[in-house]
């Protein structure tokens, strides 16, 4: 079937509106195929369709004697009143909803199957002629107004593209509006609005990164510092009543996270300066324990009171292999750091722990015999620049001199109380009586004790060691130099001619003098108000940031469209570099020719292969494949206790290191739904259960956490995204898993068949925990009814085959239980206290039937859906089309989504060819 | 002005479309009864000339217990449920209401998006929101105030306000920053410089206008439409601005009423609240605005609350089980706690004759019936003041529930707007309830 390229109704909700009544039309069938039958012949014939209403003859006659019985004036079923529906298709909303109605009955949909027989031979004509007149009516609009909207940039991709202006990486995404979105898109300039929030909201971040990429004090010295949990306040005073932690001769044992914190192995004594980049030394290794651990590092705030102002991220994992005193293992990392990050260890594989006491006593060193991770020391060396003042600060301020402000204090070089030895000593905070004599705890038994009484002389207690302080949260940096031109008019024109081409992102040459002069105007007024030259030129970047010609893709404005409408050379390189650079592309992409399909493909093929790509896989896949929304829920820990951070962490590696395989390698897109292969690392093979491959894949060693393609054995039910943990993760809630939820995203995101939502009213399955009853069974219930079997029996299939897996992705043939005696249970994360509180419940069966071929099992489910590759591709490319050029798919790009389908097909559809072929289209240069 | 930049022009400049507000020392009368008269007589159907009505909004995104909030009984003749025995007082001010939602509105937590705005769908990867409640009040009466509405959020910086082109506005959600933006003078320097950067936003904006004419021009009539939402946001940019320079000439009035620190932890919900209701209160008897929304969000973290040793979020998924419930019931009963002592005081402030709870509709409710299947159906609903026919319980059917939005379009109706649709779910008044006084 080659013209199945579904089409999507454009704005859903509109089209939603209508799918609204037909829960309540089939509730009385039967009443309306006898009015039709009785009446039917005579009213209908006496009453042509209404006027304004004008559908041409050869589709009315069906119009009216089939669809109008529900569709009319007086029912309108699902809103659509096919009577009063005028056909003025040169109108975007009416081609709409008539691309809409047409969709509905080649899906056949419509009429409902209990509506009774129509005229096969009828029907098929009604459906290519409409399909006709409806193709060109969408060719005439694509070819007057372009397939897409002009738009703004999105919030990622104006971070992108003023991180590239400024040379530096912002974070500023994140203090814009979220966008809205199209198919899960943000790049549809149709979803794309502005308000007044919006652009206050840029006017303050461009504030946050001028601030930033300004340069106004010394070049940072690079110094290096030796940090030690044994020197640190948190290890000696806070963490030491009990729990996680044991001082040792050389270093400190960690034997967990402090539950429900995000990283609370903070190092409080240092804090990162400036930005910039560091290198990072750790000495560790594994203690009683056979096999490797794995140690996080990340950087964020202090804790996890200060993490929604300095978010946490993740550095990298090591895998620590076990040791001694004699044989630790050095573990580096280097990259960039922001000031007043803090830097965290923590023993991931190991189990969080809920704070108690230590049930030795306050006193006495933690007894616990468990595995842990010694860590010896951490060496940290920075801010390292290759150049000063940074390429940001040139790029602002070209050949602008800096004069001292007199009496300015420069902020104090923080950590240099690391330079000495420690002056203060922990104080000993905890009580030595007994803990029954301990007043009741603030709050169950759980929680903290605090000594309450004055300590006596020569009490036992622990306490006295040196240790450094806790670094303060750092000021803000302060200027103490300002920027002092001397001659203001002629600096000013300088200043803006360089910089506006980079964020109107043309060549130099295309500034024209009167553009310049409209900027240096701005800035040369202000200064003679009295701003200071600084503030004048800011104001000035400013108003070009501001102006739609940086805010707006120019690949999607009309100046860009050539005579022979499509996109002018300028247009398609903005549109390259946003889509496969995300706005990152390297320089020689503004010098390249791109006029010609083949120069275009042959410059696509460099942007893959440019470190770029990963940008774009970034954004693409989060997107495509709703990646975005893997921490939308947290699984239960009493039903999952497997699950922790670096699986949920391992699943994304998985997802994205899969795709960008795939890309790089060429291979055929058919492994999206089968694979012999996957991304393991070693978290992955313990969960998927391949422990055997640990060792023949090296995943011991210490880069054993970061994932590479690894043969999957032969009876493995693991290969292509639909068995993905990531996959299977997002689908799925907290306790358990829905087929609906995940057969909605195997048609929407895989197939690209977005079945429509439920009708209003129709409540949702709340899932019952003791296992009384599957899911599937009350699912048979519900496609009982004709009416929600109509969707249900598309949905519920491929869900039906992954209820093999739970909602962490592990393999399951029972589901997992709470019983009623454990309902009441709390986990305890003490080391011996870790019963498992969930029990075997009801068999998991996964059978089903997919357009009457029947399947056992995923494995059977997946060979159904590897029996048409072409389909796979189609909706692989059709979900390229809208992310990239920034509109969905129509009845008019049908043919030339088939033309790309025919070039690939006899290599097999691969995903390098289909991306570079798509972009030596023509459907790629319309506007 | 100095010639160069310290570091207080930098902060000064950044917050400079964060318009510090101002609000008046005075009742809203004496400084504003002219303007109001002037401005608003032709919208304002009610026909009198008293203080101006104003609009409190508040969404808990997990819901509430519904067998502990549903009242017995309907009508005027409803006994309390453990929930609402908290409002007793207040009865003759309240109207409850139940078997309420927004049609079509789903999609679990996703809902909350949708819970002053009713447009459909909001999990959809299609989604597009509309204009919210409170922004399509403020923008015919918010003008009258030094901030047209504040959005508040507690645990998250979304908030329930959505503009007219549905992008979502960020909610504030650090109380010592709504402080200073309602009450705190900065010093005569930070004066300057913010009015300094306000300027040059202005400058920013007339070049923007500028070169978006040339754009424009050249667009044909589809993109044109699109391209209208960018020139229309700076007109309003514009006009932002130019308010706050007029604002930052009158001085932020004084309250007894020290900056509050921030609770920075995410588990204290009910501490959080309770300084944004403070915040709120202060707010509204000082008419530094007339319209404020709250959004706030339940955490997984355990809340410092006697007796509760599991996550709100958490227990919110209680699957029936008494033992959740009845620590979720803690944390809830806290909450209502929370809303009548905010109900009280607005009581308990004068004005005109009455009080101020009399002018000033508080809307609390849920895009939550029921968190613990995500079902987004049977809404918990309360409305306090504002002078409506209160004192009942207006009792819908449960299967087939009444509109929410029509609520919306009663409490539009209050505002003074001649409305009688709001969204396309909201066709009507609410049945059953009708405007006093």
């Amino acid at each position: 079937m080659k013209a199945a390229t579904r089409l999507r109704p454009h704005l859903a909700a509109d089209h939603l509106a209508r799918k609204g009544g037909l829960a309540r039309l089939l509730k009385a069938p039967c009443w309306y195929l006898l009015l039709f039958f009785a009446f039917g012949e005579l009213v209908f014939a006496a009453s042509p369709s209404k006027p304004g209403n004008n559908i041409p003859p050869r589709f009315s006659t069906l119009i009216e004697d089939t669809c109008q019985d529900c569709h009319n004036s007086d029912v309108a079923e699902a809103g659509l009143n096919l009577e009063t529906l005028p056909w003025q298709v040169a109108d975007l909303s009416n081609l709409r909803r008539w691309t809409n109605v047409l969709e509905r009955v080649q899906s056949g949909e419509m009429p409902p199957s209990d509506y009774g027989e129509i005229d096969q031979p009828q029907k098929r004509k009604f459906v290519s002629q409409l399909d006709r007149a409806l193709t060109t009516a969408t060719q005439r609009h694509q070819s007057i107004h372009g397939r897409g909207r002009s738009r703004r940039l999105n919030a990622s991709e104006f971070e992108a593209m003023l991180s590239n202006a400024l040379q530096t990486p912002l974070s500023i995404a994140e203090l814009l509006p979220e966008d809205g979105r199209a198919d899960g898109f943000d790049t549809v300039g149709e979803a794309l609005s502005v308000s007044s929030v919006q652009i206050e909201s840029i006017i303050e971040a461009v504030n946050v990164s001028f601030d930033q990429a300004t340069e106004l004090y010394e070049r940072p010295m690079t110094r290096s510092h030796r940090l030690d949990f044994r020197r640190s306040r948190m290890m000696l005073e806070t963490y030491r009543r009990g729990g996680p932690h044991r001082v040792e001769d050389d270093g400190v044992i960690l034997f967990g996270r402090e539950l429900f914190s995000h990283s609370n192995l903070v190092l409080p004594q240092w804090s990162a300066p400036y930005d910039g980049i560091y290198e990072i030394e750790v000495i560790a290794y594994a203690v009683n324990s056979d096999q490797p651990e794995v140690l996080t590092l990340r950087a964020g705030g202090t804790g996890h009171s200060e993490s929604q102002h300095v978010p946490s991220v993740i550095l990298d994992h090591f895998v620590v292999p076990p040791g001694d005193a004699k044989n630790p293992t050095k573990l580096r990392w280097r990259g960039r750091l922001s000031r007043s990050h803090y830097l965290h260890l923590s023993p991931e594989s190991l189990r969080p722990f809920r704070f108690g006491n230590n049930p030795a006593g306050f006193d006495k060193k933690v007894s616990w015999k468990g595995p842990g991770i010694l860590v010896r020391h951490v060496d940290v060396k920075g801010p390292i620049f290759d150049q000063w003042p940074s390429p940001s600060h040139e790029v602002l301020w070209p050949e602008i001199k800096q004069t001292p402000i007199e009496g300015a204090n420069p902020n104090e070089f923080p950590n240099t109380h690391l330079d000495q030895e420690p002056q203060r000593f922990a104080e000993p905070k905890l009580a030595t009586r007994k803990p029954s004599e301990i007043k009741k705890p603030l709050r169950n038994n759980l929680a903290r004790f605090y000594y309450d009484g004055p300590r006596k002389f020569g009490e036992r207690v622990v306490g006295g060691e040196p240790m450094h302080r806790d670094q303060r949260i750092l000021d803000p940096l302060r200027g103490v130099r300002w920027l002092q031109s001397f001659d203001p008019p002629q600096d000013a024109r300088r200043l803006v001619r360089n910089f506006l081409p980079k964020v109107f992102r043309v060549p130099p040459d295309a500034i024209r003098d009167e553009d310049v002069e409209t900027y240096a105007e701005i800035a040369i007024d202000w200064f003679s108000q009295g701003a200071s030259f600084e503030s004048a030129i800011r104001t000035a970047y400013t108003a070009a940031i501001c102006s739609p010609r940086s805010m707006y893709r120019k690949d999607t404005l009309p100046q860009h469209v050539t005579d022979e409408g499509r996109l002018d050379d300028q247009a398609i390189i903005e549109r390259l570099n946003f889509v496969l650079a995300h706005g990152n592309a390297p320089a020689w992409l503004q010098e390249t020719n791109v006029s010609s399909s083949e120069e275009r493909m042959k410059v696509a093929e460099r942007l893959i292969d440019a470190s770029s790509i990963d940008r774009f896989l970034d954004h693409f896949v989060d997107q495509w494949l709703d990646l975005r929304q893997l921490d939308f829920t947290t699984p239960d820990s009493k039903i999952y206790p497997e699950y922790d951070l670096l699986l949920r962490w391992s699943m994304e590696e998985e997802t994205r290191g899969y795709i960008r395989r795939m890309l790089k390698e060429n291979l055929p897109l058919i492994e999206l739904v089968d694979s012999d292969w996957t991304m393991l690392n070693r978290r992955l093979a313990q969960h998927y259960g391949f422990e055997s491959l640990i060792d023949s894949e090296g995943l011991n060693e210490v880069d054993g956490m970061r994932v590479r393609p690894v043969n999957l054995p032969e009876d493995s039910v693991r290969g292509g995204l639909l068995t993905q943990a990531s996959t299977l993760k997002l689908t799925a809630n907290g306790t358990n898993t829905s087929p609906v939820v995940r057969g909605v995203w195997v048609l929407d995101r895989l197939l690209d068949q977005p079945p429509s939502p439920p009708p209003p009213g129709v409540p949702a399955i709340e899932p019952d925990i003791r296992g009384a009853v599957t899911i599937r069974d009350q699912l048979e219930r519900h496609r009982e009814s004709e009416s929600c079997a109509r969707c249900h029996n598309n949905i519920d299939p491929p869900g039906l085959a992954l209820e093999a897996f739970d909602p962490i992705g592990g393999l399951r043939d029972r589901y997992r239980v709470i019983p009623e005696r454990n309902a009441d249970a709390r986990v305890f994360h003490q080391p011996k206290l870790r019963p498992v509180l969930y029990e075997d419940g009801l068999p998991v069966e996964t059978s089903g039937f997919v357009e009457n071929k029947s399947f056992r099992d995923v494995e059977e489910y997946k060979a159904i859906l590897c029996e048409d590759p072409r389909s796979i591709a189609r909706a692989f490319l059709c979900k390229f089309v809208a992310y990239s050029t920034g509109a969905i798919p129509t009845l008019a790009d049908r043919r030339e989504i088939e033309d790309v389908l025919d070039q690939c097909e006899s290599n097999g559809f691969r995903m390098r060819d289909v991306l570079i072929t798509l972009v030596g289209s023509d459907l790629f240069v319309q506007k | 002005m100095s010639k160069f930049n310290s570091q207080s022009t930098r902060s000064g400049r950044r917050r400079f479309l964060r318009g510090t507000g101002v609000s008046i020392g005075l009742p809203w009368m004496a400084s504003h009864r002219r303007s109001i008269a002037a401005d608003s007589r032709q919208k304002v159907t009610t026909g009198d000339d008293g203080p101006p009505h104003r609009m409190i909004a508040i969404c808990n995104n997990l819901g509430l217990h519904a067998p502990h909030f549903n009242p017995v009984g309907q009508g005027m003749n409803w006994k309390p449920s453990m929930y609402l025995k908290e409002f007793e007082p207040f009865r003759d001010s309240m109207t409850v209401l139940t078997g309420v939602s927004h049609p079509e509105v789903d999609g679990g937590h996703n809902a909350e998006k949708s819970f002053l705005t009713t447009a459909p769908h909001p999990a959809s990867g299609s989604f597009r929101n509309t204009i919210s409640l409170d922004q399509f009040a403020a923008a015919e009466l918010g003008k009258e105030t030094r901030f047209p509405y504040l959005a508040l959020g507690v645990n998250t910086s979304r908030s329930l306000s959505w503009t007219r082109s549905g992008v979502p506005i960020p909610a504030e959600q650090r109380p010592s920053k709504v402080f200073e933006r309602l009450f705190i003078e900065g010093s005569a320097a930070d004066k300057g410089q913010r009015i300094e950067s306000l300027r040059q936003g202005q400058s920013v904006m007339d070049s923007v206008r500028r070169e978006s004419r040339l754009i424009h021009r050249e667009l044909d009539r589809e993109d044109r439409e699109k391209f209208e939402e960018y020139l229309q946001s700076v007109r309003e940019v514009e006009k932002n601005l130019q308010r706050q320079q007029a604002w930052s000439k009158t001085p932020k009035p004084e309250v007894e009423y020290k900056q509050p620190k921030d609770i920075r932890s995410q588990a204290d919900v009910i501490g959080k609240c309770g300084v944004m209701y403070d915040l709120m209160h202060l707010a509204i008897v000082n008419d530094s605005t007339r319209f404020i929304t709250l959004l706030s969000a339940g955490h997984f973290i355990v809340p410092p609350i006697e007796g509760v040793a599991e996550g709100y979020h958490t227990l919110s998924h209680h699957g029936q089980n008494p033992d959740k419930i009845a620590q979720l019931a803690l944390i809830e009963l806290e909450e209502m706690k929370l809303l009548a002592s905010l109900v009280k005081r607005l009581k308990r402030s004068p004005e005109a004759g009455g009080s101020l709870l009399d002018r000033t509709m508080v809307l609390y409710g849920s895009n939550m019936g029921n968190a613990s299947s995500h079902d987004n159906r049977n809404l918990p609903t309360m409305l306090f003041g504002g002078q409506f026919n209160h004192g009942q319980h207006l009792q819908f059917d449960s299967t087939n529930n009444e509109s929410l939005a029509n609520l919306y379009v009663s409490m539009l109706q209050r505002l003074g707007l001649p409305v009688d649709q709001f969204g396309t779910t909201g066709l009507s008044t609410m049945r059953g309830l009708a405007l006093k006084g």
